[in-house]
């Protein structure tokens, strides 16, 4: 199984949402870290056909996903960032509803629905409307929905925003575990979630394929750019004019502040070991603008 | 205030408002115009106030006794224009000489009036005199009430009053009986020294009958009350619970806005109504006149002005409507739920409406008639109809019922309002009622669930959009007009009925062999007539003799009529048989016309507006829906969100065009059927006579059935039009407004009058078949709007499944 993406640009007027974006992807998980308007979401679209693109071609198994069509997008589980919902559909008769268009029996929909309300914990609010849901419910629910009908691709937006700790590592170690016969394209801004069950990550700057490595390669890659120091609050507001700013933690020893970034001050120590995807990010993504 | 200002800048309930009012104005229009003409109204208003000025200072009786002079000139002189129309060279020479005997007995009965139509036949002839003539009636008609009805009833009352108390039953003391009597005597006694006026009556009457208003603002007061739970909707009930003035203040102002609107829609709304009434009737210089002046008002014991009445109308009317506004606003702060909110507001409403409308007022339960949301709403019933009710043995006029309970039921509601929504607190522990049914809920929920994506489709456009209630009103629409449907016979057609039931089907020389029996009764029966007229004009015969003899007269002359019809269908369908070899039937056409014909165009017309009416509001929303709850990326995402469900949009659309059609033409037909028949439906379709020139050879039950398919497909295409139409839009009600702004109000402007659109209007294609039936057309013609209407269904078809299909590729 592979999903090729050879040369895709889309265009709004002059501005590239995505330019000549060319990535290969076969089973297993991909993050898509990039800042606010990189393209994320206009690849999520062009993957599902609702954006129309404008250069390049999106391949699965070598057949263009538009001539495929309806064959296409039955491999396809899609969670949107948008929650869009029926508000007046309670949770299980959304699911319901999404099992038929997903063209699911009505015994194997059931048999879904069920597990998948218990995974995403929703079991007890089932019944309920859909328009009295926080966007933490709701945001299950599309989990819920992109995961009916056991996709072969999974794309999903934002898939743990608004969920707890626990739900969030459940959900996570869920995903992984089904990854294994499929591409799962994961884009998030909860970089521990990339960190933890992304085989590649694929880094995304003004529409542009910035990076594509897996997480140890990232990280290892900017080994001798994070650097630490205790500074004073004055400090920390002059080196801020400067430089990327990773965390400012508070230690025994007072604050401690973390720079990204390829020419540090000599005064900061390198970090060794505990280099994280947050580290990648500002780094990539924010440190070279 | 800022809550008023909060409700009255939303967009959605200023277009709310102003489609309210179009739809007062339209109705109203629509209801006084009827068949008659501007023009005609306004030149009517015009002499009416000439002679009422000409009139002012003349003594009542005098002008009374001069006016019946003219009246019964006018009378005799449209008889007689009628006999000298009648043109014997193409009638029944029966009937020539039956006009000729009726002529001489008028110039027997009345021979200076005779001569003076001689004189001067036109003398009515021209638009000018006979309005003339149909205001100095109307004014007659006025005297007689003032100088003898109404004098009369108050006499009869007193009477009536005197002599039961002398029965035992109705003078014990302390009885409700007898203090009833004596209530009425009394009070209807106060208009005995009242003086009564001439004057315009019409635009007055009008302002009090016209229903239409009350469930317009009906509906504005239960759109703002729904507006309250806003706050509730977007979980922002906490929110402002906990600030400062979100609780008894916010209460307190949004009383203030419920009243304020009560009032200020009254003013404007029946304000508007009477306005109307006076442009096109006149009036304006009648406030002064004593409302009893008016035959509606007779029964209002209560001495008061027309323009007193019309103040008090519409402050009863303002208090009333911030009564249902109040109650509503009671009913939905007691529930923490809102479905169940939403619940309590319709159930009260409905068992209020219930109570008023199936209660007797010979109930002992009549208090509950009377203290009623609807009764208090009626206020004009309270000014043309007496009645005193029995509180605990006294009598009390249902008028002061109304004026003393309403502002203390309304203060009583407002206090308990204030507790509710000051004490109930927005975050409570569910009570065992709502935990009960949230786990029933539950229960259900797991049982259920489908993977039919036709159901789904059809659940969200009955019972998301709500389609379910308007095609119960539908319901209740088409069910009102079966159980009101009455058609009434001039004498002629009910004789013809007759012919048709004796004689009806295959013509046979039986079916000759009847008329000429019938013709040879008839003969007897006006040769003995005639003699009989030939002897009172000797004087042979006094005139109570004769008397009897006029009216069988009359009724002869009804039957000839009939049987010159009759005979001259038979000579129209033997001539279809040898030119054109159908075997046509004698087939009574009546039923048929009604449903199809031009003569009963102005019914077919409302049929086909109401249909698309409901279509819209049903179809309209569909698309916008999905754009309104962001779902549409994706659904469009998965395999079968596109051409399936946008299939399935337009499959239930046809659905939809069946439940609202059906209904209503069932209902048409079915009254049709039962009043006049619908009979031999296997006859040829020629054997009706606005049917003889159609071409193809097909029996009248076939043809019926491609006329009814023509037009439900025709309406289909409406719905395909309002579907794209919603296409556009982002949100439900927009959708509604758009679609309804493209399909119906051609429609609605084309049956007021705007004929130049007809043609896209769907209502002359589908509604009428007078492009079918002219025969000017020459047969083909009448194809291209109808070819017009399908072109735009096909296209709309087309054009939203491409804009479904390749919608959110634009970004949508």
């Amino acid at each position: 199984m592979v999903l090729e993406m050879k040369g895709l640009s889309k265009q709004y007027g002059s501005i590239y949402a995505l330019k000549d974006f060319t990535t290969t992807l076969t089973e297993g998980v991909y993050g898509i870290l990039g800042p606010n308007g990189a393209g994320k979401s206009t690849l999520m679209n062009l993957l599902t056909d609702n954006v129309k693109r404008d250069k390049g071609e999106i391949l699965y198994d070598g057949q263009d996903i538009l001539k495929m069509g309806g064959e296409f997008r039955k491999l396809l589980g899609y969670m949107p960032q948008q929650q869009g919902l029926y508000d007046h559909f309670s949770a299980r008769k959304f699911l319901f509803y999404m099992a038929a268009l997903k063209g699911l029996s009505r015994k194997q929909a059931r048999k879904e629905i069920e597990f998948l309300l218990e995974l995403v914990g929703l079991n007890k609010e089932a019944h309920r409307k859909l328009g009295g849901f926080s966007g933490g419910m709701r945001q299950r629910v599309l989990l819920a929905t992109a995961l009916l009908g056991d996709p072969k691709i999974l794309i999903l937006d934002e898939p743990t925003a608004g969920l707890d700790p626990e739900e969030r590592i459940r959900i996570r170690n869920f995903i992984s575990e089904i990854a294994q016969n499929k591409i799962v394209l994961l884009a998030t801004h909860v970089v521990s979630d990339i960190e933890c069950i992304a085989a590649k990550v694929l880094l995304i700057k003004k529409g542009q394929l910035m990076k594509e490595a897996t997480p140890y390669e990232l990280i290892e890659s900017i080994e001798g750019k994070v650097a630490e120091a205790v500074c004073t609050l004055e400090e920390i507001k002059s080196y801020q004019e400067s430089y990327h700013i990773g965390n400012v933690s508070q230690r025994k020893e007072g604050l401690v502040l973390r720079l990204v970034g390829d020419d540090l001050p000599e005064a900061f120590r390198p970090v060794k070991g505990n280099i994280d995807m947050e580290d990648v990010y500002l780094y990539y993504l924010e440190g070279r603008a | 205030m800022g809550e008023l200002g909060r409700i009255f800048t939303n967009k959605k309930i200023i277009g709310f408002l102003i489609l309210l009012f179009t739809i007062n104005i339209f109705f109203l229009l629509k209801d006084q115009m009827g068949s008659r003409s501007y023009d005609y109204t306004r030149e009517t208003k015009r002499k009416f106030a000439e002679l009422q000025n000409e009139y002012k200072d003349r003594d009542y009786q005098e002008l009374y006794e001069e006016l019946t002079v003219i009246t019964k000139k006018s009378e005799v002189y449209n008889i007689l224009t009628a006999i000298d129309s009648y043109d014997s060279a193409t009638g029944a020479p029966q009937l020539t000489e039956y006009y000729d005997q009726m002529k001489n007995q008028y110039a027997k009965d009345y021979p200076d009036l005779v001569e003076e139509y001689y004189e001067n036949p036109k003398l009515y002839a021209n638009e000018e005199q006979r309005i003339t003539g149909a205001v100095i009636s109307k004014i007659h008609s006025q005297l007689s009430y003032i100088l003898k009805d109404y004098p009369k009833k108050l006499e009869d009352i007193h009477n009536q009053a005197v002599q039961m108390s002398t029965i035992s039953i109705f003078s014990k003391p302390n009885s409700f009986s007898k203090g009833n009597i004596e209530k009425t005597d009394k009070e209807y006694a106060a208009m005995m020294t009242k003086p009564l006026t001439i004057g315009s009556d019409e635009a007055f009457t009008m302002f009090v009958q016209f229903k239409v208003t009350d469930y317009l603002l009906l509906g504005l007061m239960v759109c703002v009350i729904i507006q309250f739970l806003s706050e509730r909707k977007k979980g922002l009930w906490n929110i402002i619970y906990a600030t400062k003035r979100g609780r008894f203040w916010l209460a307190f102002q949004r009383s203030g806005v419920i009243i304020l609107v009560a009032f200020a829609s009254a003013f404007l709304f029946y304000g508007c109504n009477l306005l109307i009434g006076l442009i096109l009737y006149g009036g304006t210089s009648d406030f002064g006149r004593m409302l009893q002046s008016i035959p509606t008002f007779q029964n209002n014991p209560y001495p008061v002005t027309i323009g007193g009445f019309v103040l008090q109308f519409i402050m009863l009317k303002g208090l009333a409507f911030a009564l249902i506004g109040v109650a509503s606003w009671l009913a939905v702060s007691a529930f923490q739920n809102m479905s169940f909110s939403i619940l309590a507001m319709a159930m009260l409403l409905v068992v209020q409406y219930a109570s008023y409308t199936y209660i007797s007022i010979l109930s002992k339960f009549n208090l509950l008639k009377y203290i009623n949301l609807f009764s208090f709403i009626d206020v004009g019933n309270k000014y043309t109809y007496y009645l005193n009710l029995n509180l605990f043995s006294h009598p009390i006029g249902i008028r002061a019922v109304a004026s003393i309970t309403l502002p203390v039921i309304l203060v009583v509601c407002l206090v308990i309002t204030y507790v509710i929504n000051a004490k109930k607190r927005p975050v409570q522990a569910p009570s065992v009622l709502a935990k009960q049914f949230d786990r029933l809920l539950a229960i259900l929920s797991k049982r259920s669930g489908h993977v039919s994506l036709f159901r789904f489709e059809g659940y969200k456009l009955f019972w998301v959009q709500k389609g379910i209630f308007l095609l119960l009103i539908l319901l209740y629409l088409a069910w009102n007009a079966k159980t009101n449907h009455q058609i009434f016979y001039s004498n002629e057609m009910s004789i013809r009925n007759e012919y048709y039931d004796d004689a009806g089907g295959p013509i046979t020389e039986k079916t000759m062999e009847f008329f000429n029996q019938e013709q040879s009764q008839v003969d007897v029966q006006m040769a003995m007539i005639l003699d009989a007229t030939a002897r009172y004009l000797a004087d042979e015969m006094s005139y109570e003799e004769y008397y009897p003899i006029t009216y069988q007269r009359e009724q002869i002359s009804y039957r000839i009529a009939a049987l010159e019809y009759m005979k001259t269908q038979i000579a129209r369908l033997n001539e279809i048989k040898e030119t054109r070899g159908i075997d046509v039937w004698l087939v009574n056409p009546l039923g048929y016309e009604t449903l199809i014909g031009n003569a009963s165009a102005t019914g077919q017309r409302k049929d086909v507006l109401t249909i698309i009416l409901f279509i819209t509001l049903m179809v309209g929303s569909s698309i916008a829906y999905e754009k309104q709850m962001k779902a549409f990326a994706l659904v469009r995402a998965i395999a079968k969100g596109r051409q399936p469900v946008i299939g399935l949009k337009m499959l239930w659309a046809f659905i939809v065009t069946l439940c609202v059609a059906l209904p209503i033409y069932y209902t048409a037909i079915m009254n049709v059927k039962n009043s006049v028949g619908l009979p031999y439906l296997k006859a040829p379709v020629q054997s009706i006579g606005i049917l003889e020139e159609f071409p193809i050879v097909m029996s009248i039950g076939e043809f019926m059935i491609m006329v009814y398919a023509l037009r439900v497909l025709l309406m289909y295409c409406m719905a395909l039009l309002a579907l794209l139409v919603s296409s556009y839009t982002k949100a439900s009600s927009e959708g509604i407004i758009a679609a309804v702004a493209v399909t119906t109000i051609p429609a609605a402007l084309e049956y007021v009058g705007f004929r130049q659109i007809a043609y896209v209007s769907l209502l002359k294609p589908a509604g009428v078949m007078e492009i079918w039936l002219d025969k000017g057309y020459q047969g083909i013609l009448w194809l291209l709007p109808m070819l017009l209407i399908l072109a735009i269904g096909i296209s709309a078809a087309l054009l939203s499944r491409k804009r479904w299909i390749s919608a959110a590729r634009r970004g949508v």
